[in-house]
């Protein structure tokens, strides 16, 4: 009686041990929070200073479709339509140390969507017009402001509500700032720029 | 005591004492067996025959909606750029929906040709070859990044040697992963669990001629 009394002891601490052991796992702050962003917020038109960089968003537009024209003389584009809608994101970008690239631009939707920038598979001939204008595929050094844009795909019942969240750092930058800038789009506005939306947009090489 | 009354009483301690460790170990052993068997571990060593899946239909697995529309073998992939001397491309068309809340690149993980060459066995085999490349048939010179609720039509394609026999139609593991909300290695929320869903079992039509002629 005795030993059945003592194995029976010894197994309610073995449950007990897991149990808490358990109860740590799931209680302890993950990785994710350990290593989240440093979040600096600011809204379209203010002046958003990260760790390494300063962004300024000036405005918003929608486009049915992009294309890109490297030569003033070339007349054939190629326009890429979308299931969504193209948000094009015209802003500047301001290194602060050193050389910097954005390796994350997401579209942040209200809903918990991350939609990312978009670009050309190979940079360079042929492509000459995005690889001059998008942030995303540019280096910006410390001094030499670049004023380009930021294409993004997003399903029109989306568009209210989005956040442009950029940073140097990639993977979810990190331990790293995060700029989030709320676009201001509200339900109305979303309503609005779908009516205005631009049925092309040209991303021109030769334009400063 | 008579000496042989105390040997019969040692045999049989003995004797209980073994059928106590033998019952003890059993039953640790059904415990166990339980204990995996209720958290689904033996799912994985459970070898089911995979749904096949033809040309036009649609399987839904947590992170992609996958849709293989047809196959061809071609001298040229989707972005025009000719095979190497000496190889073709197998080429799967494919319409795919991302149902994560990213925009993903990784749709190559979700589809894996199973390579008669390699195993031959393999229309059972679990494993596949991952595509050399996806190519956004909407505009093949941009990248391949597919966004949450935003379908694409894609082409994946695989260099294969032009002595290369590709039979009249070819097969494809399709896998799927889970979310998993709070991982036990790092408390986080994961995709995890990758595993074959079905098979995609498609004809292979061979465009070479076509795509060589002037």
């Amino acid at each position: 009686m005795g030993k059945a009394r003592s194995v029976a002891t010894s197994a309610l601490w073995v449950a007990a041990a897991i149990a808490t052991i358990g109860a740590l796992v799931n209680l302890r702050m993950n990785y994710d929070s350990k290593l989240a962003p440093f979040l600096v917020s600011g809204r379209i038109g203010e002046a958003v200073v990260a760790r390494a960089f300063v962004v300024t968003v000036g405005t918003v537009e929608l486009a049915a479709a992009t294309s890109a024209q490297d030569d003033p003389e070339e007349i054939t584009l190629k326009s890429l339509s979308s299931a969504g809608v193209w948000v094009v994101v015209h802003l500047r970008l301001d290194a602060r140390l050193a050389p910097i690239s954005l390796l994350t631009a997401n579209l942040q939707t209200s809903d918990g969507y991350a939609y990312a920038a978009a670009g050309p598979r190979v940079q360079g001939a042929g492509n000459l017009a995005y690889s001059r204008k998008l942030l995303n595929l540019k280096t910006t050094q410390p001094g030499l402001a670049n004023d380009g844009l930021l294409l993004f795909e997003v399903p029109r019942a989306r568009l209210a509500g989005l956040h442009l969240q950029v940073s140097q750092a990639s993977g979810g930058a990190k331990l790293d700032s995060l700029a989030d800038i709320d676009l201001g789009i509200d339900a109305a506005k979303a309503v609005d720029l779908l009516e205005h939306i631009a049925p092309l947009l040209t991303v021109r090489g030769d334009e400063p | 005591m008579d000496s042989r009354i105390a040997t019969v009483f040692d045999e049989e301690r003995a004797w209980l004492k073994a059928w106590r460790i033998w019952t003890t170990a059993l039953l640790l052993a059904v415990l166990v067996a339980s204990i995996v068997w209720a958290f689904g571990g033996f799912a994985a060593v459970t070898r089911k025959d995979l749904p096949i899946i033809a040309a036009g239909d649609r399987l839904v697995t947590d992170d992609w909606i996958l849709q293989p529309l047809r196959s061809t073998l071609a001298s040229t992939n989707a972005m025009g750029r000719p095979a190497p001397e000496g190889a073709a491309f197998l080429i799967l068309e494919a319409v795919v929906e991302n149902r994560t809340r990213n925009s993903r690149s990784d749709v190559d993980t979700a589809v894996r040709w199973l390579d008669p060459s390699k195993d031959g066995a393999a229309a059972a085999s679990r494993a596949g070859t991952e595509a050399d490349s996806v190519i956004l048939l909407r505009d093949p010179s941009f990248g391949a990044l597919l966004h949450p609720g935003l379908p694409e039509r894609i082409a994946l394609s695989w260099q294969v040697p032009v002595t290369t026999v590709v039979a009249e139609s070819q097969q494809w593991l399709l896998l799927g992963r889970t979310w998993v909300p709070k991982d036990r290695l790092n408390g986080g929320g994961n995709w995890l669990n990758r595993r074959a869903l079905a098979r995609a079992k498609l004809a292979v039509d061979d465009v070479r001629a076509r795509d060589s002629a002037p």
